[in-house]
């Protein structure tokens, strides 16, 4: 009665491991000390690095997830089980 | 410049539009035409009631204040969304299976539906959100007073003029029309508003167009693109020294857990999510709204900063930039903007606060003192709406009074702050609750308890200015105990007061939860629930019912249905489940199986700690059964040994297989001999019995028989019967020895005197035909063993070698020694020895000599397999030796005891000699 038996395996079980580090990753890169790194009076095209840093990583974020969701897609579209809303 | 004649019919007619889309919404989903209703984009942007007004306007007043630090605001729950498949997915699935209607449900249900639980959990809520809806009406208040009033000479919005509180209880007052109407059309708190959702997924579009609109307007048409609009940025303003220190860490971590434990956002992701893989695409779609929605916060706060003159309010640039650049349509439309984020946000949380107030403050005391008639059916179903639009216009009074009480001069993102930090305190409860089997009731109501008081002396308290906290008490504490002081608790001074405060209640909170569940025994529904939560994805909820064991009537489960329910409801609902039992026109059976089932139906109502106190006033007995939760619990634990225990057991089932077919051959073998045995009994048995037969019936029958015949015969009987006596005590003492229940007294004796005499016995036996000669001897060797079934292996060994001795000159040669420790015997012959073939059964029974002379004397056939048995109990061994000449050789092998000088003849006792 193991969960795998009853979703059809997904593409990749790496896909779940990498989802479970991303939020992490964004965590470390997004909290001093790291970020104090980039806190520096420079600028990228007119645009301050904090600025460009901060929402790079970001929009870093937002991608990563969107592939990882791709990624972990089942194979076949699966009835999610006890989703049926109780009329 | 826009006048208030034209705002009012506008903001009327965007109401209206609203209105439109949610009666629609509503219409569709009657119908069962849900479509777009129910797709993820839909669902994600319904999440982004996460912006609220605080977002549309305050995050550029932030922005202005504390430079990037707003942005911790929208990173904490993009975060969260990210690593939806942590604990979302996890609240998403226990919210479907276990019907879940709100945060304070989610949080009683895990704690074994515990009520104080759940009523502790929303009067914080209730305290919390509170100034966050004020909050949401005096933005939408002031801007109406900004865009209405404030001309283009003097934009720089409020604080010119007081509040317009006549403003703020219109906005108040169609807040809670909208709400009522749409948000409380059904008793079924687990039923998704449909019409709300499509509305604030409308508002969710209207507020990103307007606030990326207002942003390209700055970027674009007031500062000569990008650069030059970040250009008008102070260093200071992004490059703050402590801006990345630790309010930077502490915002992160409280945004991100509010963008769980808001119980507006808890309602949206979690009880009005229709499909679990909607997470999914919100992971990635959600994240991304938040950062194009805060693209612009930056540029529009560095140019309201330089363009605006000083002194302007920073919370209103969004409104007053458009507006002192002439572009009043950009100013309506942020208007607008604004308008849908407060509308939305208050609606949301108001639905989701009022069905907390009825189901867990108003439903335990109404049914305490019986204020809902007991008879009247659909009773309970009226009382619950009635209370959730009461909640609601409470909710709504109780925002309007916080904004009447407070000052006017706190930022939009301090008030909000403190929301954020008072719902955080559920976050151990909640996200332990979900890891965590151990953690209990009594931690969970502590640690709040603690973490709430603490929260609101700190912050809370503080926040009312001073007003009503004297401000002699804010400096030197309470009773000028400084030790208290709110923002310097315990002398731990310093700190900013959003950290200081987060620090000491999160810290007790979390601190009680652990210790006070360590040190209480759960009781067995808490177990249960907890088991049912942390293992969600593990044990399916129909794994539930045979849990819970309980027995009630069902005559009186459907009375207590129509009660809460409603006539029609709770029929159409016991129909269903005759129907699914197999029983047509009949009830349906109360089993624990319906009975859950219904626990769960009334709960999606009423909540489950309420319906567990109603369903336990029907049932007689209840009992929760350990054992099997256990197993539900030990599951995890069986899942990660699963694949070893396979291969242990292939490997064991091969093992077993082979033991199997071993012991099969054994038995097989067995059998065979004990077939053989019975046989030759039998054959043994009725060869002397059926000479004594015979000869018996001759002595009878004829009469004339010459006495020397008679004589014969008589002594042929008396021979056959001496010889059936010695076979059948053979055969006892046979199956005796096999049995190892034969005991004789074994002592220390000299083997070779019990030779000396066996070979005296024989010789008499058979006269002197067979000379037996004695060849080398050990000498004064013990043994310990007894001495006559020594003898008559001894015995047997020497006359087997002299009866069926065909040789001409017949001889038997016996020779004995003692070799490393062990008193051997030889006893040869030169017979006609033993065929190849029939050497390896000769211990056997029956297995008489290779030749069998018929004579009356011979052997019972057993003399051999009871020798070896003899030698075996003794503890020596009988085998035959293979020789190189003609006859045959036994060896009998004793271990010796003692052995004598080897050259010492003589017949002193042994141990006399051991002694010299």
């Amino acid at each position: 009665m193991t969960p795998e038996s009853q979703t059809p395996p997904e593409r990749s079980p790496r896909a779940r491991d990498a989802a479970r580090v991303l939020p992490l990753l964004g965590l470390f890169l997004l909290m001093p000390p790291v970020i104090t790194l980039f806190a520096v009076p420079l600028h990228v095209a007119g645009v301050p690095l904090i600025v460009v840093y901060l929402f790079g990583v970001w929009l870093a974020l937002v991608l990563g997830a969107a592939l990882l969701g791709r990624a972990m897609q089942p194979r076949a579209p699966t009835p999610p089980d006890g989703c049926s809303p109780p009329s | 410049m826009l006048s208030a004649k034209l705002i009012l019919p506008v903001a009327l007619l965007y109401v209206a539009l609203l209105f439109g889309v949610a009666f629609v919404g509503d219409q569709r989903a009657r119908a069962g035409r849900l479509g777009w209703l129910q797709s993820p984009v839909v669902y994600t942007l319904s999440i982004s009631i996460y912006c609220s007004s605080w977002t549309f306007y305050g995050a550029v007043g932030h922005a202005a204040r504390s430079g990037l630090e707003f942005a911790t605001i929208y990173i904490g729950p993009s975060l969260v969304f990210v690593g939806w498949w942590v604990v979302l997915r996890k609240l998403v699935r226990i919210g479907h299976v276990h019907g879940v209607t709100s945060i304070a449900d989610m949080i009683s249900s895990r704690y074994g539906k515990s009520a104080p639980l759940a009523a502790l959990v929303t009067l914080v809520a209730v305290v919390a959100i509170a100034p966050y809806i004020a909050l949401q009406l005096r933005a939408v208040t002031t801007t109406f007073q900004v865009i209405g009033s404030a001309g283009p000479e003097d934009p720089s919005g409020l604080p010119s003029a007081a509040p317009d509180f006549r403003v703020a209880i219109w906005v108040a007052v169609g807040m809670a029309v909208f709400t009522i109407l749409f948000g409380t059309r059904n008793v079924d708190a687990k039923e998704q508003h449909h019409g709300v959702v499509a509305a604030i997924a409308l508002e969710a579009v209207v507020k990103l167009v307007a606030l990326v609109t207002v942003g390209a307007l700055v970027v674009f048409g007031l500062s000569d693109g990008i650069a030059d609009s970040f250009a008008r940025a102070t260093p200071e303003m992004l490059l703050t020294p402590d801006g990345f220190g630790e309010r930077w860490v502490a915002v992160t971590l409280l945004s991100a857990i509010a963008a769980v434990c808001l119980p507006r956002q808890f309602q949206i992701t979690v009880v009005e999510n229709a499909d679990e893989r909607h997470l999914r695409t919100a992971s990635w779609l959600f994240p991304l709204y938040l950062l194009l929605i805060t693209l612009f916060v930056v540029p529009i706060a560095a140019g309201g900063l330089s363009l605006l003159p000083k002194g302007s309010n920073p919370d209103m640039f969004v409104l007053t930039l458009p507006m002192w650049a002439g572009h009043n349509d950009i100013a309506l439309l942020a208007f607008l903007g604004g308008f849908s984020s407060a509308t939305s946000m208050v609606i949301v949380a108001c639905i989701a606060l009022s069905t907390m107030i009825s189901n867990h403050l108003v439903m335990p005391l109404a049914m305490r003192f019986k204020w809902v008639p007991q008879n009247a059916s659909g009773e309970v179903r009226r009382f619950l709406l009635v209370t959730r639009r009461c909640g609601i216009c409470v909710m709504l009074a109780l925002g309007f009074l916080y904004f009447r009480l407070s000052g006017t001069s706190d930022a939009l993102a301090s008030i909000g702050l403190i929301a954020f930090a008072g719902v955080a305190q559920f976050a151990p409860a909640l996200l332990g609750g979900l890891f965590w089997r151990g953690a209990n009731a009594g931690g969970a109501i502590a640690g709040l308890a603690a973490g709430s008081a603490l929260w609101a002396y700190t912050l809370v308290l503080p926040s009312f200015g001073g007003g009503v906290v004297p401000a002699e008490m804010m400096q030197n504490g309470p009773f000028g105990l400084t030790l208290l002081e709110p923002h310097a608790l315990f002398g731990l001074s310093g700190l900013d007061p959003l950290v200081h405060s987060l620090f000491w209640s999160l810290s007790t909170n979390t601190l009680l939860y652990v210790v006070v569940s360590l040190l209480r025994q759960p009781r067995p529904i808490e177990r249960l629930q907890s088991t049912l939560f942390v293992d969600v994805f593990r044990a399916p909820a129909e794994a539930t019912s045979g849990l819970i064991r309980r027995t009630a009537a069902a005559e009186d489960l459907s009375v207590l249905a129509q009660r809460i329910l409603g006539v029609e409801e709770a029929t159409r609902f016991f129909e269903r489940a005759a129907r699914d039992q197999g029983l047509e026109h009949a009830p349906p059976v109360a089993d624990d199986a319906f009975i859950s089932q219904l626990e769960r139906k009334l709960a999606s109502s009423i909540g489950a700690a309420s319906a567990r106190a109603v369903i336990s006033e029907a049932v007689a007995v209840e009992i929760i059964s350990l054992d099997d939760l256990m197993k539900i619990a030990d599951e995890t634990r069986r899942m990660a040994e699963h694949s070893r225990e396979l291969e242990e057991k292939s490997r064991q089932l091969e093992a077993a297989a082979t033991q199997l077919r071993d012991a099969n051959t054994r038995l097989t073998r067995l059998d065979q001999e004990k077939d053989d045995f019975l046989s030759q009994v039998s054959h043994e048995v009725r060869t002397p019995m059926t000479s004594i037969r015979s000869f018996s019936q001759i002595l009878l029958e004829t009469k004339a028989l010459e006495p020397a015949s008679a004589q014969r015969f008589v002594q042929i009987i008396h021979d056959e019967s001496v010889r059936l006596t010695r076979l059948l005590d053979s055969t006892l003492d046979l199956s005796l020895l096999e049995r190892g229940e034969a005991h004789w007294p074994r002592s220390r004796i000299d083997p070779e005197a019990a030779l000396e005499s066996s070979i005296r016995v024989c010789q008499g036996l058979d006269g002197m035909r067979v000379p037996l000669l004695s060849e080398a001897r050990a000498t004064g060797v013990a043994v310990e063993a007894n001495e006559d079934r020594l003898c008559q292996v001894f015995i047997n060994l020497i006359s087997n070698a002299i009866k069926y001795n065909t040789n001409g000159k017949p001889r038997v040669t016996i020779r004995s020694s003692v070799r490393d420790g062990l008193y051997e015997v030889l006893i040869s012959d030169n017979g006609p020895g033993i065929p190849l073939q029939e050497r390896s059964q000769i211990f056997s029974r029956f297995v008489r000599n290779w030749t069998r002379p018929r004579t009356v004397a011979s052997g019972s056939g057993l003399g051999l397999a009871i020798s070896w048995q003899i030698m075996r109990h003794l503890g020596g061994s009988l085998e035959f030796v293979t020789t190189e000449g003609p006859g045959a050789c036994f060896r009998v092998t004793l271990s010796a005891l003692a052995a004598m000088d080897r050259d010492t003849q003589g017949d002193a006792p042994a141990h006399e000699k051991g002694g010299r």
